[in-house]
């Protein structure tokens, strides 16, 4: 039983998936739901290691008011082990070389670096930093950090029809008391177990924010990458693109690809 | 410098000769330049001691080239930096930061050239952080670039660095007329070096690093070296008075350890010293909460306690020798990077006072602005109406100089000297040398730290635009 092994921001595109074949018996909508992503997770195992630059495009209203250009890389862990994953930012230009480190645990908070190049520092960072703003977009450090199954609890509610394919709708529940939700609404297609849509619910249970997804690409025959993301936060107003480009799987990164000495030298 | 020099002399020496060139052409192609201005103003609350202006203005030009071959597993980087100042010269000043080339196998890593290094955990100070020399003329945290070969290994066991330190850098000083300097300038042009320091010395030194558990990560260190702090003499001229700074070997251990849980930070960081002149020890422990997501808004909120100890108290060189220290800091999490930090440091034993305040924000995406603050509230000022009988006899009782030390025996020739030139009736002219008496009174006066460093309350506005 791994983990969703996908690095930050690509697990979060993968949180889009999976579903499992329907039970002879009656199951509850907990089960279901459950089922749901843990297939959705099987179905995303073996991707070995995979490269991809992102974009983020942050907007308020009515125009984009500012860019940021990432590179991540990610390694599926073995056995019991979390993935690993390493972001590097390339602009803004006075960010330029910092770099986040992340070590996925199953069963306990996730290991996270920040090396900030001016100072040739690196910090360790809290975990409970989770619901906060990542870079100042729309996105949480929760949104774009790895997520294993046993972070939510699931309920299946219904089946339903989303852009001409048939999904199921499920709510999860983080288990995390410092998730910034409450609960999450999200629609999973079932022939590929994506998730095309999911709905955030604050800690006061408002809709806070939206996030669809878009121009899925399958790679090595079996992994769907969104290569967009839009991420709208309805109290504010503010939205933020996230596009995917020259994702590559199998590229032969090593753990040592994803240590604090790799981290410092990231670009 | 010599040593950054005697690289480049080196380097275009491997360039001429052909073969050398194959060698090194993987350095030169498929890099990209990128490169930084920035502009820095100061307003000075009072006008300087010694007439010094009241504003000031800097530029710094830094550039950055890097490249990468044999499949990313060789990197060079190469960053030259230069800061013009435009009332004191010797602020003014070229450093290579960075000129380092790194080799990549497989649990190893190889860095070669001048490169610059952090070790630590805490804020206020780092104890352990010795490798670089700081640029004090430039800023707080800057350092001067190192030349060495650092060979990093990943092991089970944690992350083992060793260090060959190929030459020492002499630490920079602001000159006659900048501003944030001592009453009496130190003479960068005379350093003097003791017998086991040399200015040729190869140092060394080791780092382990690990995690001890879930939350706790640990750093071991040890330096064998010339100390990057300096101790001062005086040069005895009343014409020309100048403090010599004087370079000592040192051995150091180190510790280092971070204790991370949910918002708390448990710091510290230790230092047991060695040299030829003194033994002590040294230590920081801090404790840090963070508040995220303040009254349901994106602002973050880290309030910071370091209490700093040094063995030696009044004696040691710097003014953190038994001091609490409160910072807090505000993180806005918004497209701008926008961040607030404030500083108070406290010396109980001696009333110093110190605020400092920090603002960072990208104004466009490619300039930033800093602004910067620092006043002292409090300063224990030495007396100034004594005589120059009395500046002698503290001098001469003065803990700095011990009975048997080189400078007690220089300050003993240097009154016999006066009085048999001018005979003793010198020694009651208050006319005759007692503000040369007194600004060295005051930097001998250990316990008053501070006040060495004279009224220079200050706003700093940066502006740095990337490119």
């Amino acid at each position: 039983m791994s983990n969703i092994k996908n690095n930050k921001l690509i697990a979060f595109f993968i949180a889009c998936s999976i579903f499992a074949t329907a039970p002879l018996h009656a199951e509850t909508p907990e089960e279901k739901g459950y089922k749901i992503y843990k297939e959705a997770e099987d179905r995303d195992e073996g991707f070995v290691d995979n490269q991809a630059e992102m974009l983020m495009i942050l907007k308020n209203k009515q125009e984009a008011t500012s860019e940021r250009e990432m590179s991540v890389k990610a390694l599926e862990g073995k056995g019991d082990e979390g993935d690993m994953s390493l972001m590097v930012f390339l602009s803004p230009r006075d960010q330029k070389g910092t770099a986040l480190l992340t070590h996925q645990h199953k069963n306990r908070d996730d290991d996270q670096w920040l090396y900030l190049p001016a100072l040739k520092r690196v910090k360790k960072i809290a975990s409970s930093k989770k619901s906060g703003p990542f870079m100042g977009s729309e996105f949480s450090f929760e949104d774009i950090g790895g997520q294993s199954i046993e972070d939510y609890t699931y309920k299946y509610l219904r089946d339903e029809t989303y852009e001409g394919q048939d999904c199921f709708v499920v709510e999860s529940y983080p288990v995390d008391k410092n998730s910034g939700y409450t609960r999450i609404v999200s629609w999973v297609d079932k022939e590929h177990y994506r998730t095309l849509k999911s709905e955030f619910y604050d800690r006061k249970n408002s809709h806070l924010k939206t996030l669809t997804t878009d121009g899925f690409k399958q790679y090595e025959g079996k992994f769907w990458r969104p290569s967009e993301l839009l991420m709208v936060n309805h109290q504010t107003g503010r939205s933020t693109v996230l596009k995917q480009t020259n994702i590559a799987f199998k590229t032969g990164l090593s753990e040592s690809d994803f240590n604090k000495n790799s981290l410092k030298r990231a670009r | 410098m010599k040593n950054v020099f005697l690289g480049v002399l080196l380097a275009s020496f491997l360039m001429a000769s052909s073969h050398a060139n194959a060698v090194l052409e993987p350095f030169f192609e498929g890099g990209e330049w990128t490169a930084e201005t920035g502009l820095e103003y100061r307003y000075f609350k009072d006008p300087g001691e010694f007439g010094q202006s009241q504003h000031a203005v800097a530029l710094r030009l830094s550039a950055e080239y890097y490249t990468s071959w044999n499949d990313g597993l060789d990197l060079f980087t190469f960053r030259p930096y230069l800061l013009l100042d435009y009332q004191d010269s010797d602020r003014t000043h070229f450093d290579i930061r960075e000129a380092l080339w790194i080799h990549v196998g497989d649990d190893w890593e190889l860095r070669s050239g001048i490169s610059r290094v952090f070790w630590g955990k805490t804020e206020f100070i780092n104890l352990v952080d010795v490798i670089n020399q700081d640029d004090l003329v430039d800023g707080d945290d800057e350092k001067l670039g190192q030349p060495m070969v650092n060979l990093s290994l990943v092991h089970d066991w944690g992350i083992f660095d060793f260090y060959l330190l190929l030459g020492f850098r002499e630490r920079t000083f602001p000159g006659p007329d900048g501003r944030l300097r001592t009453p009496i300038p130190v003479d960068t042009d005379n350093p003097e070096y003791s017998r086991e320091a040399g200015q040729r010395d190869i140092d060394w030194a080791v780092r382990w690093q690990r995690p001890l558990n879930d939350y706790v990560e640990m750093g071991l260190s040890l330096f064998s070296g010339v100390d990057r702090e300096p101790w001062y003499s005086f040069n005895f001229d009343l014409n020309n008075p100048m403090l010599i700074p004087n370079y000592h070997h040192k051995d150091q251990v180190g510790l280092e350890l971070e204790y991370l849980y949910e918002g708390w930070a448990v710091k510290f960081e230790a230092i047991g010293v060695r040299s030829e002149r003194e033994h002590y020890w040294a230590a920081v422990t801090g404790v840090e909460y963070s508040f995220y997501g303040i009254m349901g808004t994106d602002l973050d909120f880290t309030l910071i306690n370091e209490f700093m100890k040094d063995s030696r108290d009044d004696l040691a060189p710097g003014y953190l020798e038994h001091d609490f220290g409160v910072g807090g800091r505000f993180s806005f999490n918004d497209e701008f990077d926008t961040t607030m930090q404030g500083g108070f440091l406290w010396d109980p034993d001696t009333e110093e006072k110190v605020l400092s305040f920090e603002f960072e924000r990208r104004l466009y995406s490619d300039l930033k602005i800093e602004i910067q603050a620092v006043t002292v509230l409090e300063r224990g000022t030495p007396p100034v109406d004594d005589t120059n009988v009395e500046i002698i006899s503290d001098l001469l009782q003065s803990q700095l100089f011990g009975d048997d030390s080189v400078t007690y025996n220089q300050v003993v020739d240097f009154l016999l000297g006066l009085i048999e030139e001018d005979g003793i009736g010198i020694l009651f002219d208050p006319e005759y040398g007692l503000n040369v008496l007194q600004q060295f009174q005051k930097l001998s006066d250990t316990s008053r730290k501070i006040s060495v460093i004279e009224s220079d309350d200050y706003v700093q506005v940066k502006l740095t635009y990337y490119y």
